[in-house]
């Protein structure tokens, strides 16, 4: 280490020495001046002159800052001496200018002043830009002289201020020195002189301003100059804009044509738009495709229309292009024909592809009626777009065109239609629906027909929505094959009875399509006939077909553990291939039952799967933790023992260690959210959760916190995240007998707690997850118990805890918890 | 029954729906295309990098990967930046041409650059674009494009005096999952707008002014001291200011946590409620959040935890809600309202650094010109004032100072150190 980085080393400890740890120490001057400003008018003017007194003293250089810092806040004339003072210190004077150059007092600018005549260089220019800031017309005076400083900088600075003060006397100096100075001063005095017209048009001294940016507006000043007097003299002459504006437009110098062409959009006035439109066509295609843009951001659809219209047929492909595009935007249902067109005889890909957008955007009555109107005569190709367009468009009132086109004999057609009805048909379709089908000849369209059938029906009750269907089963082979499939993709009980009597039919191509339907079917209801099929079946692809159905079946949850696990072992013994026990380990794994472990166990020794039988387990084990921590414990120490699987056993190691954590905490729970309700305070507002015959709400297990070593203090900020928000968890507890308890938890923030459905506790106040905090008596019906927590989220941290505890705080043993509603 | 809104548009479409915008074709004819479909050298546009830190490694390179930009020079005060530019500049070209500077006036006094990239630290972006513009070049300038409102309004105000384009570094005007929360609020979809949350960062929420101990000032070739202070009062040297971790929430150079993302929130806030020629009228300190008034009633609320990633917003309507992030998530009410097309995550700035680039060319306004975004930083840097006062403060948008409040009129500007101005 050299001396500097010696020196440098021993700077930045003071440095942490004097600043504390942390960086933030809250801005001393603005918690001096809140203080004070609390305190009174007798402390506030105390701040203030101890701050003068500081000024005035030896203090160090910073010290003074600061004291200046103060004063910018709440200097009063009082102040301004000693400030004034400060003014021709090198190092000082910025900081005194800081604390000048805001106060509105007169002192403050003979301070200022002052002080001109006895500094030079940087600090007199720091100063006159401080005059400038002021913005005062009595400042002129002593400002103008200064034009003819010496030092070019003072100049360049005086002018600027002079700019800034935009009197009419500041204007003739400015002038003056416009005229006889060389280009740099030059360029610092039109830089004023352009300032000062722009105030002198605020102030609505609209010649003087025109006269200065006319005498800008010359060919040999630099070209932002020239572009800003344009500007000026277009602002400042509004009866004179539209016609500069025209001849700008077809001016040789690109930026000045750009400028005007974007100040068209914000050009008030009558008839504005028709003079623009006018003489369109005579520009060059550049000026074409710009003016369109800026007169379509005027927003007079009405005059433009035609305009648009005829420019969209134009010779120009950019013209064209731009033309299609606003027509999106500006045009009316007459404008759907003329879109139209270009899909069907477009000169490229593209123009359709912008034809078809404006298509979607256009807004206004009748468009709708007009994209039907129009389908009728176009091609099978263009019928298909705008039968898209029409989905897009949401437009229900094309639903009996649509039903047309299901019968259309181009199979593009056919296929688009039924997509379409899809999502535009209600429930009223579903028979003209389950109709196209069954005349539908071939395969093509038969799936986009079948999933508008689905659809429809979905939106029915079970019996009205499934009863034509089931009507019209006795058909052929292909028609019961969709219908099928249909009833599949509907999903209910009746429907299942049907898809499962097809697995007995006499047709092969109708069985084969009853195992697959029941191998999608979208909820578990077919798990069990799909095992039944793996069992019996002597079609090896319907068996691997049935039991991948199955396994994924039984992974969407909603059967009741036991059965779960009784069909997976069931499973497990008529598996004969490693990859058929591979795919019911895996759905194992997504167990927490302790049933799970001994389907597994027998693998763990089977070479061919032990690598997924040892991850199943691993699952399984990780999933009881929380209701039953024990039996976990126990399984993860058999596993890392028994295991040769480095990872596993390190797994398997972890969770030993983490249940030995979880004291007597609830650590298995159900969680929903979050919620929050626009102008709604989320503590008072009863969401799903707290209604009984809400729908819609979500469960899914809640991850175990990983808070250091608090496993049982849940995140739910990591899981629902958010600010302003409730959460619920839920859990059951089962009791071997009626007995008293104590509930005792903490929540981060507000609480609201039913037992048995009863709210039982509640409290608003936020703040941190304090264990026990809560305490509430409860009485535990022999059997399952249900227990509902609400936590409120305000800002920061999101967590809770909960134990059950007996009514003196002491462990309570004994209980059974489960995270899922108990089937018996 | 399928909600179909907004499905099938295209970027560009939706962009102008949004904004009222429209693309514009470059003036740059099809025949004046040089080499591999670049433009031809002469029609390319001439550009410098002023600042070369972190987020000029992101953006300039953006402005390289166009066709018709031509990166020939950089300043930066530290001498490795410098050198870092210049690498990076001349590596992309294959070439050694780009030239580099320490004062930002000598680049600027080039008469062959036309446009620059300001990316220097918050406190030198008002300054600096002024500069720029008195200098007949347009800037794509990062945010926030002021540290106070006096700087914002002369921002405003010299862009439009000499016609220049100017585009703020609110990138998110073009990306595409803000601009789709947008074009809910403006299509009515979410109903009467009554509530916009904007997300403060995690970060600098108590702002300092902190006096470091000072330090041997470097060599001028390594940091030159004076020009890294510019407009900012002096302090003596000490090398933890330049760390843009600590000068972020340092009173002298940033806004701290309202202003770090608040630029971009409190920004599409007000792009989204079109309100960007106004700020709101009340200012209340609610907890560590403030809370603000538009004059038509509409509160827009400043707060951390807005939804699952950086700079989120929510825009609540009595018909629905949404809530956007960098994350690419949305949360939305009623489902229905999400969109069928596939959204975007993250904040890349390519369309936004092509939007100035067609702007420049076109002339229009790009997606975040200076007088909107001094509008929605003036928000930022009153609700920073409210706090700072402690007390809540009252906004005149017109003549743009605090109502009868002498504090927060003097905390609203600042004196810039000599010879700078603005």
């Amino acid at each position: 280490m050299n001396r500097y980085q010696l020196i440098f080393g021993l700077l930045i400890f003071g440095c942490i020495i004097a600043t504390g740890t942390s960086w933030a120490d809250t801005g001393t001057v603005d918690t001096e001046v809140v203080a004070a400003t609390k305190g009174g008018p007798t402390e506030l003017k105390n701040l203030e002159l101890r701050a003068i007194e500081t000024i005035k003293s030896d203090a160090s250089t910073m010290e003074k800052d600061h004291s200046c810092r103060i004063l910018r806040v709440i200097g009063t004339p009082d102040s301004i001496e000693a400030l004034g003072a400060l003014l021709t210190d090198e190092k000082l004077s910025h900081i005194a200018r800081y604390a000048l150059e805001p106060m509105r007092y007169p002192e403050a600018d003979k301070a200022l002043s002052d002080a001109l005549g006895k500094t030079s260089g940087k600090v007199k220019v720091g100063i006159i830009n401080s005059l400038a800031m002021r913005e005062n017309e009595r400042n002129y005076d002593i400002l103008v002289p200064l034009l003819r400083d010496n030092d070019t900088e003072v100049t360049y600075a005086a002018a600027w201020a002079l700019g800034r003060i935009g009197s009419s006397k500041a204007v003739s100096a400015l002038s003056e020195h416009y005229k006889y100075s060389g280009k740099k001063k030059r360029f610092a005095a039109a830089d004023g002189l352009l300032n000062a017209a722009d105030q002198l048009v605020g102030k609505g001294s609209l010649q003087e301003a025109v006269a200065i940016y006319k005498q800008l507006h010359r060919a040999n000043s630099p070209e932002h100059v020239r572009m800003g007097a344009f500007r000026g003299l277009i602002e400042a002459q509004p009866d004179k804009a539209a016609g500069m504006l025209i001849e700008a437009i077809g001016s040789n110098d690109w930026k000045t044509r750009g400028l005007a062409i974007d100040m068209i959009v914000t050009l008030k006035g009558q008839g504005v738009t028709e003079r623009f439109t006018a003489g369109l066509d005579k520009l060059d295609a550049d000026t074409q495709v710009l003016m369109i843009g800026a007169l379509v951001g005027r927003g007079e659809k009405e005059v433009l229309r035609p305009v648009i219209t005829k420019a969209a047929s134009g010779s120009n492909a950019e013209i064209r292009a731009l033309a299609i595009k606003s027509l999106g935007d500006i045009g009316d249902a007459g404008s759907v024909q003329v879109l139209v067109n270009v899909i069907e005889t477009g000169k490229n890909d593209e123009e359709k592809k912008l034809s078809a957008s404006s298509l979607r955007r256009l807004s206004g009555k009748n468009i709708n009626g007009q994209i039907v109107k129009s389908m009728k005569t176009s091609s099978a190709e263009g019928r298909v777009k705008l039968i898209e367009i029409l989905r897009d468009r949401d437009a229900a009132e094309a639903v009996d065109e649509l039903l047309v086109a299901g019968s259309d004999k181009d199979a593009d057609v056919r296929r688009a239609a039924f997509k379409a009805l899809a999502d535009l048909a209600g429930p009223g379709h579903q028979k003209a629906l389950i109709k196209l089908l069954l005349d539908l000849k071939g395969d093509a369209g038969r799936p986009e027909a079948e999933r508008a059938v689905v659809a429809v029906s979905r939106n029915l009750d079970e019996a009205t929505g499934t009863k034509p269907i089931l009507a019209v089963m006795n058909s052929t082979a292909t028609t019961k094959c969709s219908l099928l499939r249909v009833l599949g993709g509907i999903g209910n009980a009746r429907g299942f009875v049907v898809v499962r009597q097809g697995l007995k039919d006499r047709n092969p191509e109708v069985r084969d399509t009853a195992v697959r339907t029941l191998a999608d079917w979208p909820n578990p209801t077919a798990a069990r006939t799909l095992l039944e099929v793996f069992q019996t079946t002597s079609n090896r692809t319907h068996r691997i077909v049935a039991l991948r159905g199955c396994v994924r079946q039984l992974g969407m949850g909603g059967l009741a553990p036991a059965d779960m696990l009784n069909i997976c072992s069931e499973l497990m013994k008529g598996a004969d291939r490693p990859e058929e026990k591979k795919l019911i380990l895996a759905c194992l794994a997504k167990s927490g039952d302790p049933g799970a472990t001994k389907i597994v166990a027998p693998l763990l020794a089977d070479n061919k799967v032990r690598a997924e039988a040892e991850l199943a387990m691993l699952g399984i084990i990780r999933n009881m933790m929380g209701p039953m921590p024990d039996e976990a414990k126990s399984a993860a120490q058999n596993l890392r023992n028994k295991s040769k699987n480095q990872a596993i056993k390190k797994e398997a190691a972890a969770v030993v260690r983490l249940v030995e954590k979880f004291e007597d905490y609830i650590m298995a729970w159900q969680v929903s959210g979050p919620y929050s309700k626009p102008f709604a305070n989320t503590f008072d507002t009863a969401f799903g959760p707290e209604q009984t015959d809400a729908e819609d709400v979500v469960w899914k297990i809640l991850p175990i916190s990983k808070i250091g070593d608090r496993p049982w203090m849940f995140d739910l900020q990591k899981t629902l995240r958010g600010q302003r928000k409730a959460g619920y968890v839920r859990t059951w507890v089962h009791s071997d007998q009626e007995q008293a308890a104590r509930l005792e938890f903490g929540t981060d923030d507000g609480n609201k707690v039913w037992f048995n459905g009863k709210l039982i506790h509640a409290n608003a106040e936020g703040g941190a997850a304090v264990p026990g905090e809560h305490k509430v008596g409860v009485t535990l019906q022999k059997g399952w118990n249900v227990l509902l927590l609400k936590v409120t989220q305000d800002t920061g941290s999101w967590q809770f805890c909960l134990a059950i505890r007996k009514p003196n705080g002491n462990k309570l043993e004994g209980l059974g918890i489960k995270a899922g509603k108990p089937t018996k | 029954m399928g909600q179909t809104k907004g499905k099938g548009l295209s970027r560009r479409s939706f962009l102008r729906g949004v904004g009222g915008m429209i693309a514009f074709p470059t003036i740059i004819s099809a025949t004046a295309l040089g080499a591999e479909g670049r433009p031809a050298a002469s029609e390319r546009i001439v550009m410098g990098t002023i600042g070369f830190g972190g987020r000029a490694s992101h953006v300039m390179p953006a402005f390289m990967r166009e066709d018709d930009v031509q990166m020939v020079a950089a300043c930066d005060v530290k001498g490795n930046r410098r050198k870092l530019a210049q690498t990076t500049i001349n590596r992309h070209y294959g070439n050694t041409d780009c030239d580099v500077y320490i004062d930002l006036r000598e680049l600027l006094a080039r008469e062959d650059i036309d446009a620059v990239l300001i990316a220097t630290g918050d406190y030198w972006h008002s300054a600096a674009a002024c500069l720029t513009a008195r200098a007949g070049k347009d800037m794509y300038c990062e945010k926030p494009m002021s540290v106070t409102i006096t700087e914002g309004r002369a921002v405003a105000d010299t862009m439009k005096r000499y016609g220049r384009i100017f585009q703020t570094g609110t990138q998110r005007r073009n990306v595409s999952q803000f601009m789709f929360a947008a074009n809910l609020v403006h299509k009515g979809l979410l109903g009467e707008l009554k509530t916009i949350h904007a997300e403060k960062a995690p970060k600098w929420h108590d702002t300092y002014e902190t006096v470091l101990p000072a330090e041997p000032e470097p060599p001028r070739e390594v940091l030159d001291w004076d020009l890294w202070l510019g407009p900012a009062a002096w302090r003596p040297y000490n090398s933890q200011y330049a760390s843009r971790g600590f000068w972020g929430g340092h009173l002298d150079f940033a806004g701290g946590s309202y202003t770090e993302w608040g630029s971009h929130t409190v920004d599409l806030c007000q792009w989204a409620a079109k309100k960007d020629d106004t700020s709101p009228v009340t200012y209340h300190l609610v907890g560590k959040d403030v809370e603000a008034y538009y004059e038509d009633g509409l509160k827009l609320v400043l707060r951390a935890d807005i939804g699952r990633g950086s700079c989120g917003v929510r825009f609540e309507g009595t018909e629905g809600w949404i809530e956007v992030d960098d994350s690419g998530h949305i949360d939305i009410h009623p489902e229905s309202l999400r969109s069928k097309r596939k959204l975007g995550k993250g904040y890349p700035v390519d369309d936004h650094v092509r939007d100035f680039l067609n702007s420049f060319k076109s002339r229009r306004q790009p997606a975040a010109p200076a007088e909107g975004a001094h509008r929605s930083i003036t928000a930022c840097h009153a609700a920073n004032i409210c706090r700072r006062l402690g007390r809540s403060v009252k906004w005149d948008p017109v003549k743009e100072e605090f109502i009868g409040d002498e504090q927060a009129n003097r905390l609203s500007t600042r004196a810039y150190r000599q010879p700078w101005r603005l």
